[in-house]
């Protein structure tokens, strides 16, 4: 399995200024990958974009965003909650989820701070999707019992400039059951781009979802969806996550018993491995030194090692015998 | 206009009673129990009620449907053998203790039982007690205690009996009964076998078309074999094994295109008790391992959720009398290991408990003072005590009251579960005063009773799963304090002329079950009512006999409850049968014909869960014995 680091960056020109397109693909996921892990920074930085992530690793969950590329559009329940609906994303293969129970925020960077974001791409993840199409043992079936209640799930985007929310809105229906004719009824199933630029000049974007099935437990329409392609003013200064290749070793590979690592970083570091179908088999955080992981319980094949810390990330071909 | 008539009768019979007429009856029970100290099982002061599962008249299937239909327990159900619990006196599921043969059987990891799981013939007797019983019970007595037991009686018999029923939407349930014994030696066995599709129709409105349940089948069986040994007047050894298994659909909310989510429940519970009596002293002693599985699956999500516990239990009490003064003192130890993927590593628990009752009798004054501590590891519950009184005012009328502290234990999940669960957790406990009052008549062959139970419950550390100010995931928390208080009435008659029978009973229960202080999430203003816990109940049931002949009606009446979504309509549910029994020296056979939900009411129990329209079951029951 060969790992590829692709960056794409989009200059397109609009009238006088050049912008730049966060597509997150530099984030080299394999299909059916995905971070919802940022490791320190408590986000990712993407682009001219900083995206939150505030991750629990004892329970394994996150709130904020992650980037994925699952492309299952079958599969209804949490277990599958970082896929789009569109088994993709915008003309690419990698997106971001967003977790928002409650409002969730996209920061910018570098030359786009202050100016206008121009707008992004948008659709239903496949878990928010299903659950509004065939209800679940949370959340209705859009249109009830009847097929008549006038439901809808609402994404609501604003701006924040010098720490003030401001008074614009856009809306965008994720899914609009309110017609009297039933038949008007839709939920969105494709990337949609939304303008933004009617925002106006901003820091940064909050995203809050809204819901007609709203219980005790608060909104129980799954809480997700996703995004791809946010054009922002500006061209990035940084858009590739800086490889740390030189900062370790790993030896032997191929090998069969014992994997280990020696680490030269004082930043403490996590390395995963992943199988050929993307499953992460091993997760470990090191530290400075030679590190070496008992391997024996896997099975042989090709395994994508991947190194990551606050500085960068870097990611090989692991056979074991 | 039928309805609005009978429930201007539900209603009604209160003022007939103020205008003062005489009714009687004893609802009070005598001491027969054999499972555990009377003193524990018969206490002073609590409003009990009982039943005793006859051999050839049995035709409910499983406890929650005997309690739905005789007693005022709220039965959270959703159509015949579905997962089913309970709200008694506003508590939650969990505030209900359930007793095997003197064991608590509710999982430790859940904190409650499946009401559906319990084949009604497994039992000789089913009891309710109700309102709190911590001080005699320990764990989660606080909003009533159900207790199902088996006894044996050392009489020459070989006996033989089955019932079979049929219903519709394919529901078949088979039971056996053989019981072979001596004045020594007894042995009985029970099997039980349910199936069904439940593949009934139903209409969410009228311009809709009618819609049929999927993904609703069950297999339920099991068996349970009772061996008994009586050497002598005073040792008496008892052994019990009962293994079940079942396997359930779960059908689709009327929200939810379609569930293909199933659920399996196996457990095995095996018993021994070793009963010694003398004039002065009963000494018991008794020991259990269970062992319980709960399999959910469902395939469409990807998810799987297999849990397992097994516990063992070891109990010694000792019983004595001096004149007018009992005295009960016991020991209990449990240790329980659960299993769980949500679990970090398998916990383990290991409770202590000891317990003690003292009963004065002077005159028409009867009084029982309880108490019971225990101990999860080095941690203490609270201190439970309480105090029950009870005046014989006159012939026909007994006053009764009770004050009692009583405890629910947090939950494995509340502790364990990952993420959410919250070591730290306290108990949940509380206060609770009631006290009542018994008319009873009795006159040749006419029995009536009329009985008035008020109550007032304050449980504070009520356990919540809720989103707490910068978590991300939900927890267990002690955040809510709940206030319930209401009124009991019931109202019972038997009389008999010539051939004919007739037995009445009804009941009405008004409730309020409110948490006393405003959560965010979930969402729970304060004063405000509790889920599933309705206001307004009532029932009544009458029989008339002839000949061997029965037609019995039962009608109730559940007011509206709140759900976490929009709140539930009130609803009447009523059910005819007619039964037929025929006498002979070693054959009784006796057959009977049921009509349920008899109107045909178009009602919800659980939010978004039809129920069966109207339906029918048929029945035959043999006994034959030597």
């Amino acid at each position: 399995m060969q790992l590829k680091f692709t960056l794409i960056l989009s200059f397109v020109s609009f009238g006088l200024f050049a912008q730049t397109t966060t597509n997150f693909e530099e984030f080299d996921l394999n299909a059916n990958e995905h971070i919802n892990e940022s490791f320190d920074v408590e986000g990712f930085y993407s682009g001219n974009t900083f995206l939150p992530n505030n991750y629990s690793a004892m329970f394994d969950s996150y709130t904020g965003w992650s980037i994925s590329t699952h492309s299952d559009t079958m599969t209804p329940g949490f277990t599958n909650q970082y896929s789009s609906i569109t088994g993709s994303g915008y003309e690419s293969n990698t997106f971001a989820v967003a977790s928002a129970y409650s409002p969730i925020k996209v920061g910018l960077q570098n030359e786009s701070v202050g100016e206008v974001v121009e707008g992004m791409y948008i659709t239903n993840s496949t878990y928010a999707f299903l659950s509004m199409r065939d209800g679940d043992s949370f959340a209705k079936k859009f249109g009830g019992e009847t097929g008549n209640d006038p439901d809808f799930f609402l994404l609501t985007i604003q701006k924040y400039l010098n720490g003030t929310l401001g008074d614009e809105v856009v809306e965008f229906y994720l899914a609009d059951y309110r017609f009297d004719d039933n038949s008007q009824d839709y939920i969105v199933d494709d990337w949609t781009f939304i303008n933004t630029s009617s925002l106006g000049q901003a820091d940064s974007l909050l995203f809050s979802l809204t819901s007609s099935d709203v219980g005790d437990y608060g909104m129980n329409t799954p809480a997700t969806f996703c995004v791809d392609n946010i054009v922002t003013f500006g061209e990035a200064t940084s858009t590739k996550t800086p490889s740390i290749a030189a900062s370790y070793s790993i030896f032997p590979n191929p090998t069969s018993e014992f994997l280990n690592i020696n680490y030269e970083d004082s930043e403490k570091a996590i390395l995963q491995l992943f199988d050929s179908s993307g499953k992460i088999v091993l997760q470990q955080s090191i530290a400075k030194g030679t590190s070496s992981f008992d391997i024996r319980h896997l099975t042989s094949g090709a395994y994508a090692l991947r190194l990551k810390n606050v500085k960068g990330v870097s990611s090989e071909l692991m056979v074991i015998e | 206009m039928i309805r609005l008539a009978l429930l201007v009768f539900l209603f009604g019979y209160n003022l007939i009673l103020a205008t003062g007429q005489e009714l009687s009856d004893t609802t009070l029970l005598e001491s027969v129990e054999v499972v555990a100290s009377p003193l524990r099982t018969s206490p002073i002061g609590t409003r009990s009620e009982e039943w005793n599962i006859s051999k050839s008249q049995n035709n409910s299937t499983n406890i929650a449907e005997l309690l739905k239909g005789e007693s005022s327990a709220f039965i959270k159900t959703y159509g015949s053998g579905s997962l089913a619990t309970s709200s008694i006196r506003g508590g939650s599921a969990g505030h209900t203790a359930i007793l095997w043969n003197g064991f608590s059987i509710q999982s430790p990891m859940l904190g409650l039982h499946d009401l559906g799981l319990f084949p009604s013939g497994f039992y000789d007797k089913v009891s309710l007690q109700y309102g709190g019983g911590s001080a005699t019970w320990g764990n989660g007595a606080i909003g009533a205690v159900l207790s199902l037991s088996n006894k044996a009686s050392f009489i020459d018999q070989l006996v033989l009996s089955t019932q079979s029923t049929l219903g519709s939407f394919g529901n078949f349930h088979q039971q056996v009964q053989f019981n072979i014994g001596n004045s020594k030696i007894q042995s009985g066995t029970r099997l039980f076998y349910q199936e069904g599709q439940n593949d009934f129709s139903y209409r969410i409105n009228e311009d809709l078309p009618e819609k049929k349940q999927t993904n609703s089948a069950l297999l339920n069986k099991g068996i349970l074999q009772e061996l008994y040994y009586q050497p002598n007047d005073k040792n008496t050894f008892a052994a019990y094994f009962w293994k079940q298994h079942a396997n359930r659909q779960i059908p689709p909310l009327t929200t939810q295109t379609k569930n293909i989510a199933y659920q399996k429940d196996d457990f095995t519970r095996l018993a021994l008790h070793w009963k010694r009596r003398t004039n002065k002293l009963l000494l018991q002693s008794r020991a259990g391992f269970f062992d319980d599985y709960i399999d959910y699956v469902d395939n469409q999500i990807l998810l799987r959720s297999l849990t397992h516990f097994q516990s063992i239990i070891g109990e010694v009490e000792a019983q004595w009398s001096l004149d007018n003064h009992q005295f009960n003192l016991g020991v209990n130890n449990t240790f329980t290991k659960a299993f769980a993927d949500a679990y970090a590593s398998p916990p383990t628990e290991n409770r202590i408990a000891a317990f003690g009752s003292y009963r004065f009798d002077w005159l028409s004054w009867k009084t029982q003072l309880s108490i019971r501590q225990e101990w999860i590891g080095s941690k203490a519950s609270p201190l439970v005590p309480s105090l029950g009184i009870e005046k014989k005012l006159t012939n026909f009328l007994i006053l009764q009251a009770k004050v009692s502290r009583n405890f629910r234990l947090p939950t494995f999940n509340d502790r364990y579960w990952q993420p959410g669960g919250n070591i730290n957790l306290q108990a949940e406990s509380g206060w609770s005063q009631e006290m009542g009052f018994t008319l009873k008549h009795k006159k040749e062959k006419f029995k009536a009773s009329y009985s008035t139970t008020a109550f007032n419950r304050s449980i504070n550390n009520w356990i919540l799963w809720s989103k707490q100010e910068g978590q991300s995931f939900w927890s267990a928390n002690n955040i809510a304090k709940v206030w319930s208080r209401g009124i009991e009435q019931r109202i019972n008659m038997s009389t008999k002329w010539k051939r004919w029978e007739f037995n009445f009973s009804s009941g009405y229960d008004f409730i309020l079950s409110s948490n006393q202080i405003s959560i965010t999430t979930p969402r729970i203003e304060a004063g405000e009512q509790l889920n599933y816990v309705p206001i307004h109940q009532a029932f009544i049931n009458g029989t008339l006999g002839w000949k061997k002949w029965y037609a019995s009606y039962q009608h109730s009446f559940t007011g509206q409850v709140e759900t976490s979504n929009e709140p539930l309509d009130a609803y009447h549910v009523a059910s005819f049968r007619i039964q037929k029994q025929w006498t002979s020296k070693h054959f009784q056979p006796s057959f009977f014909v049921a009509i349920n939900n008899l109107w045909n009411a178009n009602y919800r129990v659980i939010d978004r869960r039809p129920m069966p329209d109207r339906n029918f079951q048929i029945g035959i029951n043999f006994l034959i014995h030597k």
